[in-house]
Protein backbone atom coordinates (compact mmCIF):
# COMPACT_ATOMS: atom_id res chain seq x y z
CA UNK A 1 0.00 0.00 0.00
CA UNK A 2 2.63 2.47 1.07
CA UNK A 3 4.68 1.83 -2.05
CA UNK A 4 1.72 2.41 -4.36
CA UNK A 5 1.06 5.81 -2.83
CA UNK A 6 4.67 6.81 -3.43
CA UNK A 7 4.12 5.98 -7.11
CA UNK A 8 1.02 8.15 -7.15
CA UNK A 9 2.92 11.03 -5.55
CA UNK A 10 5.59 10.81 -8.24
CA UNK A 11 2.94 10.72 -10.97
CA UNK A 12 1.26 13.83 -9.55
CA UNK A 13 4.59 15.66 -9.32
CA UNK A 14 5.45 14.74 -12.92
CA UNK A 15 2.06 16.01 -14.10
CA UNK A 16 2.46 19.26 -12.17
CA UNK A 17 5.93 19.74 -13.62
CA UNK A 18 4.64 19.12 -17.16
CA UNK A 19 1.90 21.67 -16.54
CA UNK A 20 4.32 24.27 -15.14
CA UNK A 21 7.01 23.87 -17.82
CA UNK A 22 5.56 26.30 -20.40
CA UNK A 23 5.21 28.98 -17.71
CA UNK A 24 8.75 28.37 -16.54
CA UNK A 25 10.01 28.56 -20.11
CA UNK A 26 8.14 31.79 -20.80
CA UNK A 27 9.56 33.23 -17.56
CA UNK A 28 13.08 32.11 -18.54
CA UNK A 29 12.73 33.60 -22.04
CA UNK A 30 11.58 36.93 -20.61
CA UNK A 31 14.85 37.29 -18.67
CA UNK A 32 17.19 36.08 -21.44
CA UNK A 33 19.08 38.59 -23.64
CA UNK A 34 18.26 38.40 -27.36
CA UNK A 35 21.63 37.07 -28.53
CA UNK A 36 21.41 34.23 -26.00
CA UNK A 37 17.90 33.32 -27.20
CA UNK A 38 19.26 32.41 -30.61
CA UNK A 39 21.94 30.10 -29.16
CA UNK A 40 21.38 26.61 -27.81
CA UNK A 41 18.79 26.89 -25.01
CA UNK A 42 19.80 26.47 -21.37
CA UNK A 43 17.55 26.24 -18.35
CA UNK A 44 18.74 29.46 -16.71
CA UNK A 45 20.04 32.41 -18.73
CA UNK A 46 23.80 33.02 -18.36
CA UNK A 47 23.31 36.79 -18.14
CA UNK A 48 19.76 37.53 -16.91
CA UNK A 49 18.42 40.86 -18.08
CA UNK A 50 15.44 43.12 -17.53
CA UNK A 51 15.82 44.59 -21.02
CA UNK A 52 12.67 42.91 -22.34
CA UNK A 53 10.54 44.24 -19.49
CA UNK A 54 11.93 47.74 -20.00
CA UNK A 55 11.25 47.51 -23.74
CA UNK A 56 7.68 46.35 -23.08
CA UNK A 57 7.07 49.07 -20.50
CA UNK A 58 8.54 51.91 -22.56
CA UNK A 59 8.17 51.11 -26.23
CA UNK A 60 5.13 48.86 -26.59
CA UNK A 61 1.36 49.24 -26.29
CA UNK A 62 1.28 46.84 -23.34
CA UNK A 63 0.88 49.44 -20.54
CA UNK A 64 -2.08 50.94 -22.38
CA UNK A 65 -3.47 47.46 -23.12
CA UNK A 66 -3.14 46.41 -19.48
CA UNK A 67 -5.13 49.51 -18.49
CA UNK A 68 -7.79 48.74 -21.12
CA UNK A 69 -8.04 45.12 -19.98
CA UNK A 70 -8.32 46.06 -16.30
CA UNK A 71 -11.00 48.63 -17.10
CA UNK A 72 -13.02 46.41 -19.42
CA UNK A 73 -12.82 43.33 -17.19
CA UNK A 74 -13.69 45.27 -14.02
CA UNK A 75 -16.63 47.10 -15.60
CA UNK A 76 -17.87 43.85 -17.17
CA UNK A 77 -17.76 42.12 -13.79
CA UNK A 78 -19.58 44.96 -12.03
CA UNK A 79 -22.28 45.31 -14.69
CA UNK A 80 -22.81 41.53 -14.85
CA UNK A 81 -23.16 41.35 -11.05
CA UNK A 82 -25.56 44.31 -10.85
CA UNK A 83 -27.78 42.77 -13.54
CA UNK A 84 -27.21 39.12 -12.68
CA UNK A 85 -27.78 39.05 -8.91
CA UNK A 86 -31.42 40.28 -9.01
CA UNK A 87 -32.06 38.00 -12.01
CA UNK A 88 -30.62 35.02 -10.14
CA UNK A 89 -32.71 35.87 -7.06
CA UNK A 90 -35.84 36.08 -9.21
CA UNK A 91 -35.12 32.75 -10.87
CA UNK A 92 -34.39 31.10 -7.53
CA UNK A 93 -37.18 32.50 -5.39
CA UNK A 94 -39.99 34.36 -7.18
CA UNK A 95 -43.05 32.49 -8.50
CA UNK A 96 -42.43 33.25 -12.18
CA UNK A 97 -44.59 31.29 -14.65
CA UNK A 98 -42.45 29.04 -16.84
CA UNK A 99 -39.44 29.47 -14.55
CA UNK A 100 -37.95 26.11 -15.50
CA UNK A 101 -38.07 27.06 -19.17
CA UNK A 102 -36.41 30.40 -18.42
CA UNK A 103 -33.61 28.69 -16.54
CA UNK A 104 -33.24 26.11 -19.32
CA UNK A 105 -32.85 28.92 -21.86
CA UNK A 106 -30.29 30.60 -19.59
CA UNK A 107 -28.29 27.36 -19.36
CA UNK A 108 -28.60 26.74 -23.09
CA UNK A 109 -27.32 30.21 -23.91
CA UNK A 110 -24.09 29.56 -21.98
CA UNK A 111 -23.40 27.16 -24.86
CA UNK A 112 -23.78 29.91 -27.44
CA UNK A 113 -20.73 30.21 -29.73
CA UNK A 114 -19.39 33.77 -29.97
CA UNK A 115 -18.45 33.35 -33.60
CA UNK A 116 -22.13 32.96 -34.53
CA UNK A 117 -22.95 36.45 -33.26
CA UNK A 118 -19.76 38.35 -33.91
CA UNK A 119 -20.75 39.78 -37.31
CA UNK A 120 -24.24 41.06 -36.38
CA UNK A 121 -22.79 42.47 -33.14
CA UNK A 122 -20.08 44.20 -35.14
CA UNK A 123 -22.65 45.84 -37.44
CA UNK A 124 -24.79 46.83 -34.45
CA UNK A 125 -21.90 48.39 -32.53
CA UNK A 126 -20.70 50.20 -35.65
CA UNK A 127 -24.16 51.72 -36.21
CA UNK A 128 -24.23 52.81 -32.56
CA UNK A 129 -20.87 54.49 -33.01
CA UNK A 130 -19.31 52.28 -30.33
CA UNK A 131 -16.56 50.71 -32.41
CA UNK A 132 -13.15 50.88 -30.71
CA UNK A 133 -14.59 51.82 -27.28
CA UNK A 134 -14.58 50.20 -23.85
CA UNK A 135 -18.39 50.33 -23.88
CA UNK A 136 -18.59 47.97 -26.85
CA UNK A 137 -16.40 45.36 -25.15
CA UNK A 138 -18.12 45.72 -21.77
CA UNK A 139 -21.57 45.27 -23.33
CA UNK A 140 -20.56 42.30 -25.49
CA UNK A 141 -18.65 40.57 -22.68
CA UNK A 142 -21.48 41.15 -20.20
CA UNK A 143 -24.03 39.61 -22.54
CA UNK A 144 -21.89 36.47 -22.72
CA UNK A 145 -21.06 36.40 -19.01
CA UNK A 146 -24.62 36.81 -17.72
CA UNK A 147 -26.07 33.33 -18.40
CA UNK A 148 -23.34 31.46 -16.49
CA UNK A 149 -23.40 34.08 -13.71
CA UNK A 150 -27.19 33.85 -13.28
CA UNK A 151 -27.07 30.08 -13.31
CA UNK A 152 -24.27 29.91 -10.71
CA UNK A 153 -25.79 32.55 -8.40
CA UNK A 154 -29.28 31.00 -8.62
CA UNK A 155 -27.72 27.75 -7.40
CA UNK A 156 -26.04 29.50 -4.48
CA UNK A 157 -29.21 31.41 -3.55
CA UNK A 158 -31.30 28.23 -3.55
CA UNK A 159 -28.99 26.78 -0.89
CA UNK A 160 -29.81 29.58 1.55
CA UNK A 161 -32.47 28.41 4.00
CA UNK A 162 -35.71 30.16 3.03
CA UNK A 163 -36.55 30.57 6.73
CA UNK A 164 -33.95 33.36 6.95
CA UNK A 165 -35.81 35.38 4.32
CA UNK A 166 -39.19 34.63 5.91
CA UNK A 167 -37.86 35.93 9.21
CA UNK A 168 -36.79 39.16 7.50
CA UNK A 169 -40.20 39.52 5.79
CA UNK A 170 -41.93 39.06 9.17
CA UNK A 171 -39.80 41.87 10.53
CA UNK A 172 -41.17 44.08 7.75
CA UNK A 173 -38.38 43.98 5.18
CA UNK A 174 -39.19 44.37 1.48
CA UNK A 175 -37.72 42.33 -1.39
CA UNK A 176 -34.98 44.87 -2.07
CA UNK A 177 -33.94 44.98 1.59
CA UNK A 178 -33.91 41.18 1.83
CA UNK A 179 -31.79 40.96 -1.30
CA UNK A 180 -29.32 43.53 0.01
CA UNK A 181 -29.14 42.66 3.72
CA UNK A 182 -29.90 38.93 3.82
CA UNK A 183 -29.10 37.34 0.47
CA UNK A 184 -26.06 39.37 -0.55
CA UNK A 185 -23.97 38.74 2.61
CA UNK A 186 -24.86 35.05 2.56
CA UNK A 187 -23.99 34.47 -1.09
CA UNK A 188 -20.78 36.52 -0.83
CA UNK A 189 -18.59 33.45 -1.45
CA UNK A 190 -20.76 32.55 -4.45
CA UNK A 191 -20.60 36.13 -5.70
CA UNK A 192 -16.81 36.05 -5.33
CA UNK A 193 -16.46 32.88 -7.43
CA UNK A 194 -18.95 34.09 -10.05
CA UNK A 195 -17.22 37.49 -10.20
CA UNK A 196 -13.85 35.79 -10.56
CA UNK A 197 -15.06 33.62 -13.47
CA UNK A 198 -16.59 36.66 -15.16
CA UNK A 199 -13.43 38.72 -14.68
CA UNK A 200 -11.16 35.98 -16.02
CA UNK A 201 -13.41 35.37 -19.03
CA UNK A 202 -13.41 39.10 -19.84
CA UNK A 203 -9.64 39.30 -19.25
CA UNK A 204 -8.94 36.42 -21.66
CA UNK A 205 -11.62 37.27 -24.21
CA UNK A 206 -10.06 37.51 -27.67
CA UNK A 207 -12.59 37.31 -30.51
CA UNK A 208 -14.73 40.33 -29.57
CA UNK A 209 -11.71 42.37 -28.50
CA UNK A 210 -9.96 41.61 -31.78
CA UNK A 211 -13.01 42.40 -33.92
CA UNK A 212 -14.44 45.47 -32.18
CA UNK A 213 -11.20 47.36 -31.56
CA UNK A 214 -9.20 49.33 -34.08
CA UNK A 215 -6.54 51.19 -32.12
CA UNK A 216 -4.69 51.17 -28.83
CA UNK A 217 -7.51 53.28 -27.38
CA UNK A 218 -9.39 50.09 -26.55
CA UNK A 219 -7.15 47.14 -27.49
CA UNK A 220 -6.98 44.65 -24.64
CA UNK A 221 -4.04 42.50 -23.57
CA UNK A 222 -4.81 39.36 -25.63
CA UNK A 223 -5.14 41.50 -28.79
CA UNK A 224 -1.96 43.43 -28.01
CA UNK A 225 -0.12 40.13 -27.53
CA UNK A 226 -1.47 38.72 -30.79
CA UNK A 227 -0.35 41.83 -32.67
CA UNK A 228 3.10 41.81 -31.07
CA UNK A 229 5.13 40.09 -33.80
CA UNK A 230 6.81 42.75 -35.93
CA UNK A 231 6.98 42.84 -39.69
CA UNK A 232 10.57 41.67 -40.04
CA UNK A 233 11.26 39.75 -36.84
CA UNK A 234 9.48 38.16 -33.92
CA UNK A 235 10.67 39.68 -30.62
CA UNK A 236 10.46 36.48 -28.56
CA UNK A 237 11.92 38.00 -25.42
CA UNK A 238 9.56 40.99 -25.47
CA UNK A 239 6.56 38.72 -26.13
CA UNK A 240 7.56 36.54 -23.19
CA UNK A 241 7.91 39.55 -20.89
CA UNK A 242 4.57 40.95 -22.07
CA UNK A 243 2.75 37.65 -21.53
CA UNK A 244 4.23 37.27 -18.03
CA UNK A 245 2.93 40.77 -17.25
CA UNK A 246 -0.44 39.84 -18.77
CA UNK A 247 -0.84 36.83 -16.48
CA UNK A 248 0.03 38.69 -13.26
CA UNK A 249 -3.27 40.55 -12.58
CA UNK A 250 -5.47 37.40 -12.69
CA UNK A 251 -3.04 35.59 -10.37
CA UNK A 252 -3.05 38.50 -7.91
CA UNK A 253 -6.86 38.65 -7.96
CA UNK A 254 -7.23 34.91 -7.35
CA UNK A 255 -4.89 35.14 -4.36
CA UNK A 256 -6.75 38.21 -3.03
CA UNK A 257 -10.15 36.51 -3.34
CA UNK A 258 -9.01 33.17 -1.95
CA UNK A 259 -10.42 33.79 1.53
CA UNK A 260 -13.86 34.47 0.03
CA UNK A 261 -13.72 31.56 -2.37
CA UNK A 262 -13.39 28.95 0.35
CA UNK A 263 -15.55 30.42 3.10
CA UNK A 264 -19.06 29.18 3.66
CA UNK A 265 -21.19 31.70 5.52
CA UNK A 266 -24.46 29.83 5.93
CA UNK A 267 -22.93 27.32 8.34
CA UNK A 268 -24.37 28.00 11.79
CA UNK A 269 -26.77 30.73 10.66
CA UNK A 270 -29.85 28.77 11.71
CA UNK A 271 -30.48 27.19 15.06
CA UNK A 272 -33.08 24.45 14.93
CA UNK B 1 -18.53 -0.07 1.59
CA UNK B 2 -15.13 -0.19 3.28
CA UNK B 3 -16.62 -2.56 5.85
CA UNK B 4 -17.75 -4.83 3.00
CA UNK B 5 -14.11 -5.20 2.02
CA UNK B 6 -13.83 -2.80 -0.91
CA UNK B 7 -10.47 -1.20 -1.67
CA UNK B 8 -9.92 2.37 -2.75
CA UNK B 9 -10.25 1.50 -6.44
CA UNK B 10 -13.56 -0.32 -5.93
CA UNK B 11 -14.89 2.50 -3.74
CA UNK B 12 -14.02 5.02 -6.47
CA UNK B 13 -15.52 2.88 -9.22
CA UNK B 14 -18.78 1.84 -7.54
CA UNK B 15 -19.56 4.65 -5.09
CA UNK B 16 -17.79 7.95 -5.74
CA UNK B 17 -17.97 8.11 -9.55
CA UNK B 18 -21.66 7.10 -9.82
CA UNK B 19 -22.54 9.78 -7.25
CA UNK B 20 -20.49 12.36 -9.16
CA UNK B 21 -22.07 11.33 -12.46
CA UNK B 22 -24.08 14.47 -13.20
CA UNK B 23 -21.27 16.82 -12.11
CA UNK B 24 -18.79 14.97 -14.32
CA UNK B 25 -21.20 15.15 -17.25
CA UNK B 26 -21.64 18.91 -16.80
CA UNK B 27 -17.85 19.38 -16.64
CA UNK B 28 -17.53 17.27 -19.81
CA UNK B 29 -20.26 19.30 -21.48
CA UNK B 30 -18.54 22.61 -20.79
CA UNK B 31 -15.12 21.35 -21.85
CA UNK B 32 -16.49 19.84 -25.08
CA UNK B 33 -18.32 23.05 -25.95
CA UNK B 34 -15.25 25.14 -25.19
CA UNK B 35 -13.20 22.91 -27.47
CA UNK B 36 -15.79 23.17 -30.25
CA UNK B 37 -15.88 26.95 -29.92
CA UNK B 38 -12.11 27.43 -29.54
CA UNK B 39 -10.82 30.22 -31.72
CA UNK B 40 -8.02 32.32 -30.29
CA UNK B 41 -5.25 29.69 -30.09
CA UNK B 42 -5.54 28.54 -33.69
CA UNK B 43 -6.13 32.03 -34.99
CA UNK B 44 -3.13 33.59 -33.25
CA UNK B 45 -0.65 30.71 -33.57
CA UNK B 46 -1.19 29.58 -37.16
CA UNK B 47 -4.12 31.56 -38.58
CA UNK B 48 -5.43 28.21 -39.84
CA UNK B 49 -2.31 27.53 -41.90
CA UNK B 50 -0.28 26.03 -43.41
CA UNK B 51 -2.80 25.61 -46.24
CA UNK B 52 -5.79 25.14 -43.96
CA UNK B 53 -4.37 22.15 -42.05
CA UNK B 54 -5.15 23.74 -38.68
CA UNK B 55 -8.25 25.59 -39.78
CA UNK B 56 -11.20 24.82 -37.50
CA UNK B 57 -14.80 25.80 -38.21
CA UNK B 58 -14.49 28.90 -36.05
CA UNK B 59 -11.35 30.14 -37.82
CA UNK B 60 -13.00 29.34 -41.16
CA UNK B 61 -16.07 31.36 -40.19
CA UNK B 62 -13.96 34.30 -39.05
CA UNK B 63 -11.83 34.30 -42.18
CA UNK B 64 -14.92 34.11 -44.39
CA UNK B 65 -16.54 36.99 -42.54
CA UNK B 66 -13.72 39.42 -41.97
CA UNK B 67 -10.91 38.52 -44.36
CA UNK B 68 -12.55 37.38 -47.60
CA UNK B 69 -15.74 39.36 -46.75
CA UNK B 70 -18.15 36.60 -47.82
CA UNK B 71 -20.66 37.87 -45.28
CA UNK B 72 -23.57 35.55 -46.10
CA UNK B 73 -21.33 32.50 -46.34
CA UNK B 74 -19.53 33.31 -43.08
CA UNK B 75 -22.85 33.80 -41.32
CA UNK B 76 -23.96 30.40 -42.64
CA UNK B 77 -20.81 28.75 -41.22
CA UNK B 78 -21.56 30.51 -37.93
CA UNK B 79 -25.05 29.01 -37.92
CA UNK B 80 -23.64 25.54 -38.62
CA UNK B 81 -21.34 25.90 -35.59
CA UNK B 82 -24.33 26.99 -33.52
CA UNK B 83 -26.35 23.95 -34.64
CA UNK B 84 -23.42 21.64 -33.91
CA UNK B 85 -22.93 23.07 -30.41
CA UNK B 86 -26.65 22.77 -29.65
CA UNK B 87 -26.70 19.16 -30.85
CA UNK B 88 -23.76 18.25 -28.61
CA UNK B 89 -25.30 20.10 -25.64
CA UNK B 90 -28.61 18.31 -26.19
CA UNK B 91 -26.92 14.91 -26.35
CA UNK B 92 -25.05 15.56 -23.10
CA UNK B 93 -28.10 16.91 -21.30
CA UNK B 94 -29.99 13.75 -22.31
CA UNK B 95 -27.19 11.66 -20.85
CA UNK B 96 -27.21 13.61 -17.56
CA UNK B 97 -30.67 12.31 -16.63
CA UNK B 98 -29.82 9.91 -13.79
CA UNK B 99 -30.58 6.27 -14.54
CA UNK B 100 -32.85 5.11 -11.70
CA UNK B 101 -32.10 5.59 -8.03
CA UNK B 102 -28.64 4.52 -6.88
CA UNK B 103 -28.45 2.42 -3.75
Amino acid sequence: MRRRWRAWDVAVLVLLAAWATPYFWQMRTSFTPDRELLAAPRAVPAAPTLAHYLAVAEKSVMPRALGNSLGVATLTTLLALVLGLPAAYAVARLPIPGKRVVLLIVVASTAFPQISTVSPLYLLLRELGLRDTWTALVLANTSFALPLLIWLLAGFIREIPIALEEAAFLDGAGRATVLRLVILPLVAPGVASAALLTFLAAWNEFLFAYTFTASEASRTVPVALALFPGVFEIPWGDIAAASILASLPPVIIVIALQRWLVRGLVAGALKD
Amino acid sequence: MRVDGAGRAATLRYVTLPLLRSIVMIALLFRTLDALRAFDLMFVLTGGGPAGTTETLTVYAYRSLFQTLQLGFGAAVGCVIFALVMAVAWAYLRAIQPEGAAA
